[in-house]
């Protein structure tokens, strides 16, 4: 009596309980064409295994291809749906920054003087300032506002500009405007450290100067 | 005779091609050893599915090696730019954090009792106060300003001081001549029973004790997702 293999179904003859079959039935089996024999068996299969490969080898190209790292500018734009983040794409990108604000005054106009401080956390330790800019409510009647940005080392007085460094050129809002422009910041002197103090001072009033805040951007050095 | 289709293996049938065929033909076309027959084509076969199933195995593990998560540090240091960053190292990186920075005072000297209240957003909902510090740019002449975080429930009628729950079990201190409370000796802790802050919290944080000539006082607090 015949049997059949596990996976393939092949029929398999026993040399003594199957002593008696002839021939004929052996080679019909073994190497028939008609649906069913061995080697139909074993060549549907080789045709199946040879696909399964050959999309299985596809897909893993397909994966490869999917392991695209979004760059910086479309990390920003978040316009990809299929590119991933690394690190250094997430730290570039407007993602990456962090923005303090730091209001200098209110209703009262500007006198000159007038101050605000940051204190750098650990989370920003080493970063840079990217950008600072100053925006007012009122804009200045005569004169143009003008302000710096210095940090100070742990716990030295921030109020003394002798004990600080200037991170930046000074910031100008020019007469009758509402902003300065937004200018990078290219400075060796722009990086900060935990507990570095920001100070940020208003050293031209103008004139009926309200509302003045600045907004400095900070960002991981690439 | 006829063929497969796929391998073209020599196929018998009994329905009129194996007539004349003779038995050694057929051994020979079965499992003869010269290049044609079906046991060497179908060895072939096996040996081209062996190439391609350890060519694909190497791929993959070309693609397992370069699927390779971003640590913490490397999340927070910005270093590496072929690492993937997952939702739990981007949580504990820098970028998981935010920071708040509330003010109690600016050129006039603290005098006690000063607050500021920030009311907590939908974005930090659950989230846990994980590091406090205060600042100030003009130094205590004469005693040490403290300062505490007291938490309010969302939607109580006021702030008062029955709804108070301290989320600091130490205060923080900026020793008199100091600028930092980082560099004072006894360092602010934060409470676990009140660290978790919810949707419209209201955090009150207050100076309790003034020191004197003390200036542009400010605490920063940082926040971190709850696990």
């Amino acid at each position: 009596m015949t049997k059949k293999t596990t996976n393939l179904k092949l029929t398999s003859y026993n040399a003594v309980t199957d002593s008696g079959s002839l021939v004929y039935n052996y080679i019909n089996d073994v190497s028939g064409s008609a649906t069913g024999e061995n080697l139909l068996l074993i060549d549907t299969f080789a045709g199946q295994a040879n696909s399964s490969l050959v999309n299985l080898s596809a897909s893993i190209v397909t994966i490869n291809n999917k392991l695209i790292f979004a760059p910086a500018t479309v990390v920003t734009t978040g316009m990809s749906t299929s590119a991933i983040i690394s690190p250094s794409g997430l730290s570039q990108s407007d993602y990456g920054k962090r923005s303090v604000s730091i209001t200098l005054n209110t209703s009262a106009s500007l006198l000159g003087g007038e101050m605000g401080f940051f204190r750098v956390p650990s989370s920003l330790n080493g970063w840079i300032l990217q950008s600072a800019a100053v925006s007012c409510a009122g804009s200045s009647t005569s004169g143009n506002p003008t302000f710096s940005v210095f940090k100070y080392a742990n716990n030295v007085n921030p109020y003394l500009e002798s004990t600080g460094t200037k991170m930046s050129a000074s910031i100008t809002v020019a007469a009758m405007a509402f902003e300065s422009s937004a200018s990078e910041i290219v400075s060796t002197a722009s990086s900060i450290f935990t507990e570095n103090k920001v100070r940020v001072k208003c050293v031209v009033s103008g004139s009926s100067v309200r509302y003045a805040t600045a907004t400095l951007v900070f960002q991981k050095k690439p | 005779m006829g063929q497969t289709n796929y391998l073209k293996l020599k196929a018998f049938s009994t329905s009129g091609c194996i007539t004349g065929i003779t038995f050694y033909q057929y051994v020979n076309a079965v499992s003869g050893s010269d290049t044609g027959d079906n046991l060497f084509i179908i060895d072939k076969w096996s040996g081209n599915v062996s190439g391609s199933i350890s060519g694909i195995s190497t791929s993959a593990v070309r693609l397992s090696g370069s699927i390779v998560y971003a640590t913490v540090e490397q999340t927070s240091s910005g270093s590496s730019s072929n690492t993937i960053i997952t939702p739990s190292s981007f949580r504990d990186s820098i970028y998981g954090k935010n920071i708040c920075i509330v003010q109690l005072n600016s050129s006039s000297s603290l005098i006690g009792g000063e607050i500021n209240i920030v009311e907590i957003p939908t974005s930090l909902n659950g989230w846990e106060l994980e590091e406090v510090n205060a600042f100030c740019a003009g130094s205590s002449t004469n005693g040490s300003p403290t300062f505490i975080i007291e938490k309010f429930p969302a939607g109580v009628s006021s702030l008062s001081d029955s709804y108070a729950n301290s989320m600091l079990t130490n205060s923080i201190i900026i020793e008199q001549g100091k600028y930092d409370s980082s560099f004072s000796s006894e360092q602010p802790i934060i409470s676990e029973r009140y660290k978790t802050v919810t949707q419209g919290n209201k955090l009150r944080i207050k100076n309790i004790i003034s020191g004197a000539s003390v200036t542009y006082a400010s605490v920063s607090l940082v926040f971190i997702k709850a696990t």
